[in-house]
């Protein structure tokens, strides 16, 4: 009996790989999303944010190149703001909209990719998005407050959408 | 890549020693000494209390903070009589939750179901004993990110190293290290593992249930 159910317990650790969400690698990487990430030169999408001004309109953009594996999304903030955040959202197949607006998932698969850190007082900062691999990616770029959920609403705007092809 | 070698060379070291100290006798020592200043007898079960100071390791270090935790086990000393003396097997369960670095409300907790070998190294000098500890389970995780949750199971192995010593006859102190990684290669969209260093200590009580062999 005793024999049995240790048997029963090793095989079941042998074989107990019995989910599909990357857990670890789905948690945001915060260091490396506030001090620049790889990539570089050609493969980086430059988003310029001096027009941002919390209240308006969003404003929409296209972000369309073609770029290397393991791109990095670059963009700048002169808001004067310390406690923006960036959120950047990839999406594999289907459409951005409402619907999957605080989704989460993962590349490769009919689901999104969420990357983002604190921005510094002005300056650039690039976040890598990492996993990536050939194929073309709906991506959107949002700035905003809280993004944890915590505490009020958070205050999101996009600032650009777009397509990313990687070769 | 280089990972895997690096958990490779820590196994086979890991059983190196093992092999080592069973082909030299320095692990001869038995159990049934007196108790007598720090030392102290294993009857048939141990039944173990532990704080856990976990911290993320490899490259989940920039995604986790260190956490707290804590873990129960039950550990038989005659089931593996037959095979070495000194050889105690158990299991055991464990829970920690790590606070993630992406802010507030973002957490991974982790729930871990362990099969335990424990291999105890006594020498004649000191009142205690060193173990080595190591084995393989079950980890259930729960990630609460931006006001979503996923979850998921994953295998696990851990292996490790640490002291006891005797309070009395019945109660043990242990403290202990340990590395444990939670693999997710087998996913296809999985780009790193889980991978901790805990720093355990606690208390274990020796017990026996009916009239089993002593060691």
């Amino acid at each position: 009996m005793k024999n049995t159910l240790l048997t029963i317990f090793l095989v079941s650790v042998l074989f107990c790989g019995c989910g599909n969400n990357p857990i670890f690698s789905m948690m945001p990487d915060v260091a490396s999303s506030g001090g620049g990430g790889g990539g570089g030169g050609s493969s980086e999408l430059d988003i310029n944010m001096s027009t941002f001004i919390t209240g308006d309109p969003a404003p929409t953009g296209t972000l369309t190149t073609t770029i290397s594996a393991k791109p990095t999304i670059k963009w700048t903030d002169n808001t004067g703001k310390t406690d923006t955040q960036i959120r950047v959202t990839v999406l594999k197949t289907g459409s951005i909209g409402t619907t999957t607006y605080w989704q989460i998932c993962f590349p490769n698969t009919t689901s999104t990719s969420v990357v983002y850190g604190i921005l510094p007082s002005g300056g650039t900062t690039l976040v890598a998005l990492k996993s990536l691999t050939a194929g073309s990616y709906k991506v959107r770029v949002e700035l905003g407050h809280n993004f944890s959920g915590v505490g009020p609403t958070p205050v999101v705007v996009t600032i650009g959408t777009g397509t990313l092809i990687i070769n | 890549m280089s990972r895997s070698i690096v958990l490779n060379a820590v196994i086979v070291l890991f059983f190196s020693v093992f092999a080592f100290g069973v082909e030299n006798d320095i692990l001869g020592n038995n159990r049934q000494k007196t108790p007598e200043g720090g030392q102290f007898k294993f009857l048939d079960y141990g039944l173990a209390v532990r704080g856990i100071y976990s911290l993320p390791s490899g490259n989940i270090v920039n995604a986790t903070n260190s956490a707290l935790g804590g873990s129960v086990t039950l550990m038989n000393h005659n089931a593996l009589f037959f095979l070495l003396p000194k050889l105690s097997i158990g299991l055991s369960g464990e829970y920690i939750n790590y606070a993630c670095k992406a802010g507030s409300g973002n957490y991974l907790q982790t729930i871990n179901a362990k099969l335990l070998g424990k291999y105890d190294i006594r020498f004649e000098e000191l009142p205690g004993s060193f173990f080595l500890e190591g084995g393989g389970g079950v980890s259930f995780e729960t990630l609460t990110l931006l006001g979503a949750e996923y979850s998921n199971i994953d295998p696990l192995f851990q292996i490790g190293i640490g002291y006891e010593t005797g309070l009395d006859e019945n109660f043990t102190i242990q403290a202990g290290i340990n590395y444990m990684i939670v693999p997710e290669s087998y996913i296809s969209a999985s780009a790193r593992d889980g991978s901790f260093i805990n720093i355990s200590l606690g208390i274990n009580y020796e017990f026996q249930l009916g009239g089993g062999r002593k060691k």
